[in-house]
């Protein structure tokens, strides 16, 4: 029997280096959480210390494999509700990457995204297949069904909504983090396309004028499209203005007064929601 | 397929939090509107919640279209 004590940043972090140090299995190792500190406010961040034992007769095998890791500390910690670790104080699942633990690791979050995905649309009675396909920093899930208007909703606002809810589940531990790209029935690309379309319309309208065109709130992967749409054009920018959900992009031709004056005078609508209804009113359908 | 509404809730509750076991959902079904009360963890409130309210709205959001295939109402509440 082998015994040694490991730090890390996190239990899933200490376990994984005793791994690499012990040449065993997770799965393998007895252990204990000998202590945790927790940061103030996550300030400072935490440290956890776990005493690892190896039984005689295990051989090592180590698997680089961080999800094996993660999965298996959440195991046990559901096992052991007590022992629970305040995994991230902002709740947002955006904590900084551990350093360099798990460099070159390959990292499987995919069949947990799937599995999340059909799991929701299960309950939400919607017939769907899903299909899913994993690289280094993404997971590209999509969504095949016949009832688009639930699962992509008006705008995509559905088909954002999961893949943020996806993003926070599959995230929830900041060791390998993947973004998740979630599609429908190919409503990304038609999306971009119509973007692309009111863009260019928009910035020939903004440059016929001479005034600032404010495009309705988007969220950000809207904005970018139409940001991508118009980078190359000449004779305009196009600048981001407003916070969170009513944040709007503007299209500035050269010369005009630095959106002072927005040409559509769509600044009296007051507070608006979060869908973007872009330009002139006739937004995209999904 | 017919849609489970609180049971929506409960599994993306469930998958997100520290303390799956703790997760409750009580349904209050009214004569249109149906009241989703979710119960967490009290160290886990802000993983159902996020930051700036975005997780709590994007369940929502996948609620209310749910909700809407089953022409139904509900409103989702998180209580301490």
């Amino acid at each position: 029997m082998r015994e040694e004590v490991f730090e890390g940043k996190s239990e899933e972090e200490a376990l994984l280096r005793a791994s690499e140090v012990l040449g065993v299995n997770i799965s393998d190792m007895q252990y204990e959480v000998l202590e945790q500190e927790t940061g103030l406010f996550g300030l400072f961040r935490k440290s956890v210390k776990v005493r690892v034992r190896v039984p005689d007769e295990v051989q090592g095998i180590v698997y680089r494999d961080p999800a094996a890791a993660s999965n298996h500390a959440a195991a046990a910690r559901r096992r052991d509700p007590a022992r629970t670790v305040v995994e991230d104080a902002g709740g947002d699942g955006e904590g900084p990457e551990p350093a360099g633990a798990m460099e070159g690791a390959a990292v499987r979050k995919g069949p947990e995204a799937e599995a999340a995905l059909r799991g929701i649309l299960e309950r939400m009675g919607v017939d769907a297949q899903v299909t899913c396909d994993e690289d280094g920093e993404a997971i590209r899930l999509n969504i095949a069904t016949e009832e688009r208007d639930v699962v992509i909703g008006r705008d995509g606002e559905v088909l954002s909504a999961l893949q943020f809810v996806l993003n926070k589940i599959v995230n929830r531990f900041p060791e390998g983090r993947k973004r998740i790209v979630l599609d429908a029935e190919g409503f990304r690309d038609r999306r971009t396309e119509e973007l692309t379309r009111l863009a260019e319309r928009l910035a020939d309208k903004a440059v016929r004028t001479g005034q600032v065109i404010r495009l309705a709130a988007m969220n950000a992967q809207d904005r970018r499209v139409v940001h991508m749409a118009l980078k190359d054009r000449p004779g305009l920018t196009t600048r981001s203005e407003g916070e969170g959900l009513s944040r709007c992009l503007m299209i500035v031709p050269a010369g005009a007064a630095r959106g002072d004056r927005p040409g559509t005078g769509r600044r009296s609508g007051g507070k608006r929601g979060p869908r973007p209804h872009p330009g002139e009113g006739r937004g995209p359908t999904a | 397929m017919a849609a489970d509404i609180k049971n929506i809730v409960e599994f993306i509750a469930q998958a997100l939090v520290d303390r799956p076991e703790e997760v409750s959902v009580n349904e209050v079904e009214g004569e249109q509107t149906s009241v989703l009360e979710l119960r967490v963890a009290k160290d886990d409130m802000g993983k159902v919640i996020g930051k700036q309210g975005r997780t709590a709205r994007a369940i929502r959001t996948v609620l209310n279209a749910a909700a809407t295939k089953a022409r139904k109402r509900v409103v989702l509440e998180i209580v301490e």
